[in-house]
C-alpha cells in the first residue's frame, strides 16, 4: 500500500492479543532486522484508550516512544491482558547498537488512517499506516 | 472509506489557481495553487479530498487552501493553509503536522564555490561529524528535564545565552526564535524524554544540511539586503524540526482531542482531523504545547547553526565572524499562528494553520525584522536532495490571497517504497557526485527514498508561487554538499 511518505502494513492474528503482538513485530520488522535483536531487556507496558483502534495506535505509539527516547529495539512481545479499553503487555529487546543493528526505515508515527480492526472467518486483521 | 480524488470537482480559476466548489458539508470552497501539469499529478493521491475535508471544519474563514507542493498528509494535506476564527473555530494538530516547526534556517558566507571546492570533502566530513543525523542519533549536548522546560519557553534564546550563536541571530528568526505563550506543563514527560537526547541533531527522512552556491540572482537589491551578493557565493540551508518532542506532542494531543469530539459535538469526515475549539481547555493546552515544541525546534536549529559555523571555521582555519557567516533568516513551515486580518471591513483574529507552508509577509509588515521591511520577509524553500533551493520574499498579494502564506518545498510525488524500487541498483551517492554534489548520509539504504525523482520539481512549485503572486523569487541556490540522516 503506497502513500507518499507513508507505509501501509496489514497484520493478522488468530486472536486479538496475537494481532497486537503481530502489529508490534511488524513495526520492528519495518524499523530493523529483528533477528539481530537480543532479548536482554524486558519492558512492561500498560495502556488505556477509548476504543480498540485507539488502543492499537497507543500500543504502537508507546513502542515507538521506547525506541525513540530510550533507543530500545524489541524482538518479541506478549500481550497478557487485552480488553476493549486497556492493555497489559511485555516486550523483550535491547538497546540499539550501531555495530550490530541495522536501521531499515525510520518510523515517525502510527496514524489512524484507514485503521480497521476486523474479524473475518476466525482471523483478526488490521491495517496500519506508518508515517515514515 | 471516502471516495478518491476522482469524484472531487475542480474548476480552473486561472493558470495558477484551481477551485473546489463548496458542496455537501464543506463550509467554504477549496483553493489549490498549481499549474495544469501539476494538477494531473495531484489528482493521483487523496490530497484534493483532504482539501475538501478541511473545508468542513468549524470556524474556517476564507478557502481551504493548498500550495503547489501539495501532497497527502495526516488529515490536512501537506501544503495546506487554513484559518479558523479563534472565537468559534477549532485548532487541529493535523493542520500543523507531526514535526512541529519543521523549518529552514539560512546562513550566508563570504566564501565562493572556488574557495570551498578544494576542501569540500573535509567540510562535508566535519559537518557530518558535528551535526549528528539519522535514526538513533544523539545530540552532543544533553539537557535535563528542567532545562527542557526552559528551552520550551526560551527557544533559540536559551542557546544564544549559553554561547551557541550570536544575539543578532534572534533578530532574523521568525518570532525572534521563541514564540510567546508556550506552556511546558502541557508538554508530556514522554515528549521531553524524547527531546532531551536529540538537541543538535538533524533527524532523518527529508531533513538535511546543505552547503550551496548561489546559481542565479533574480532581485539583486533584495538579495543584497539579505547578504547575498554574487553568483557563486556559498550559503547554507539547515532543514529540520522539533524531532521526537514535536512528534510526541502531536500524538498526545491527537489522542486527547479524539476523545473530546463528542463533547464539543464536532463531527469529522476523517478521524485524523481531530480538533478542539480554539478556546476550549484542550485547544489551549495544545496551543501551549505546540508553541513549546516550536521553540524547541528553534533552539535545535540555533544549535545546529552554531556547529555549522564551527565546522566551517575549522576547515577554513578562520572564525565564523571573519567568514561573514551571518544568518539570513529562519522560517517555520509546520505551525499555527494567531494573526489578525481585515475581512469584509472587520478585523478578525484567526488561528492560521500552515502545514508544509511558509509564512510570507510583505514589505512594511511590523512582524518582520526592520532590516527586511523594505523588501519583505525572506522565504526559504528547499528543493530535494539533488536540485535547487530558492530564496524568495513575501508579498502584499500573499496577505490578500493566502493569509500571507506560500509553499515550503518540493513535495513528494512518489512513495518511499516506489522510489526505492525505481532506484534499485542505482548508486545515488555516485550519481550525485557526478553532478558535483558531495553527500554524507547516515543510512545509504534510505537515500533512494529521498531521490529527486521522488519529488515534484521545486522549480515548478516556486514558479507557481511567483506567478500567482504569493511570493517573489530573489535567488536560486545549487547544492554543493548535503548532510543527511
Amino acid at each position: 500500500m503506497d502513500h507518499t511518505g507513508d507505509l501501509g502494513v496489514t497484520v493478522r492474528g488468530r486472536s486479538l492479543p496475537e494481532l497486537f503482538e503481530n502489529a508490534a513485530k511488524a513495526l520492528f520488522y519495518v524499523i530493523t532486522d529483528r533477528r539481530r535483536v537480543r532479548r536482554g531487556v524486558e519492558e512492561r507496558i500498560g495502556l488505556e484508550a477509548p476504543d480498540l483502534e485507539s488502543l492499537l495506535v497507543a500500543w504502537m505509539g508507546e513502542l515507538l516512544f521506547l525506541f525513540d527516547a530510550r533507543g530500545l529495539l524489541f524482538r518479541s512481545f506478549k500481550v497478557e491482558s487485552l480488553k476493549t479499553r486497556s492493555l497489559e503487555a511485555k516486550a523483550w529487546g535491547e538497546p540499539y547498537d550501531e555495530e550490530r543493528h541495522i536501521i531499515k526505515t525510520g518510523v515517525k508515527a502510527v496514524t489512524y488512517h484507514q485503521i480497521r480492526i476486523r474479524e473475518e472467518r476466525g482471523l483478526w486483521n488490521a491495517t496500519l499506516i506508518l508515517d515514515i | 472509506m471516502a471516495p478518491g480524488n476522482a469524484s472531487i470537482k475542480v474548476q480552473k480559476v486561472d493558470q495558477w489557481r484551481w477551485r473546489i466548489p463548496r458542496e455537501g458539508k464543506m463550509r467554504t470552497e477549496g483553493l489549490i495553487y498549481a499549474n495544469e501539469a501539476m494538477m494531473r499529478d495531484i489528482r493521483k493521491d487523496q490530497s484534493l479530498l483532504q482539501v475538501a475535508n478541511v473545508a468542513t471544519l468549524p470556524g474556517i474563514v476564507g478557502p481551504s487552501m493548498a500550495m503547489p507542493d501539495i501532497h497527502w498528509g495526516y488529515g490536512f494535506p501537506v501544503g495546506g493553509v487554513a484559518a479558523m476564527r479563534v472565537d468559534d473555530g477549532v485548532i487541529s494538530p493535523g493542520g500543523i503536522g507531526f514535526d512541529i516547526n519543521c523549518g529552514v534556517r539560512m546562513l550566508r558566507t563570504n566564501l565562493t564555490e572556488a574557495d570551498v571546492r578544494p576542501r569540500v570533502e573535509r567540510l562535508a566530513d566535519e559537518l557530518f561529524k558535528n551535526v549528528p543525523s539519522g535514526v538513533g542519533a544523539e545530540g552532543k549536548i544533553k539537557v535535563s528535564v528542567k532545562e527542557i522546560d526552559q528551552i520550551l519557553v526560551q527557544g533559540a534564546r536559551w542557546m544564544v545565552e549559553r554561547g551557541y550563536g550570536w544575539s543578532s541571530d534572534l533578530e532574523v528568526t521568525e518570532e525572534g526564535g521563541a514564540i510567546p505563550g508556550a506552556d511546558p506543563d502541557k508538554v508530556s514527560h514522554h515528549a521531553k524524554e524524547r527531546g532531551a537526547s536529540q538537541l543538535g541533531t538533524l533527524g532523518s527522512g527529508n531533513h538535511f544540511l546543505e552547503v550551496q552556491a548561489v546559481e542565479e540572482i533574480y532581485d539583486p537589491e533584495a538579495a543584497r539586503v539579505m547578504g547575498i551578493e554574487q553568483v557563486g557565493q556559498v550559503t547554507v540551508f539547515i532543514h529540520c524540526g522539533s524531532r521526537g518532542l514535536g512528534y510526541q506532542v502531536c500524538e498526545d494531543y491527537l489522542r486527547v482531542m479524539d476523545k473530546v469530539l463528542a463533547k464539543y459535538e464536532i463531527r469529522l469526515p476523517d478521524r485524523q482531523l481531530a480538533c478542539a475549539p480554539f478556546r476550549s481547555p484542550e485547544g489551549q493546552d495544545y496551543l501551549g504545547a505546540m508553541r513549546g515544541a516550536a521553540n524547541f525546534a528553534w533552539a535545535n536549529r540555533q544549535l545546529i547553526a552554531y556547529w555549522t559555523r564551527y565546522s566551517f571555521a575549522k576547515v577554513f582555519e578562520s572564525t565564523p565572524e571573519r567568514l561573514g557567516m551571518h544568518m539570513v533568516y529562519d522560517v517555520a513551515h509546520n505551525i499555527a499562528k494567531v494573526e489578525e486580518y481585515e475581512v469584509d471591513g472587520k478585523m478578525l483574529t484567526l488561528c492560521v494553520h500552515r502545514k508544509g507552508a511558509t509564512r510570507a509577509f510583505p514589505p512594511g509588515h511590523p512582524a518582520i525584522p526592520a532590516r527586511y521591511r523594505g523588501i519583505g520577509q525572506p522565504v526559504l524553500i528547499p528543493g530535494d536532495m539533488g536540485r535547487y533551493s530558492y530564496v524568495l520574499v513575501g508579498t502584499e498579494d500573499a496577505m490578500r490571497q493566502s493569509w500571507g502564506s506560500t509553499a515550503h518545498g518540493a513535495g513528494r510525488v512518489q512513495s518511499r517504497t516506489a522510489a526505492k524500487k525505481m532506484l534499485k541498483g542505482v548508486d545515488l551517492v555516485a550519481e550525485l557526485a557526478k553532478k558535483g554534489i558531495v553527500v554524507r548520509v547516515q543510512n545509504r539504504a534510505l537515500l533512494a527514498e529521498e531521490a529527486s525523482e521522488a519529488y515534484k520539481d521545486v522549480v515548478e512549485v516556486v514558479n507557481v508561487c511567483h506567478y500567482a503572486g504569493i511570493s517573489r523569487k530573489v535567488a536560486k541556490l545549487r547544492p554543493i554538499a548535503v548532510i543527511k540522516g
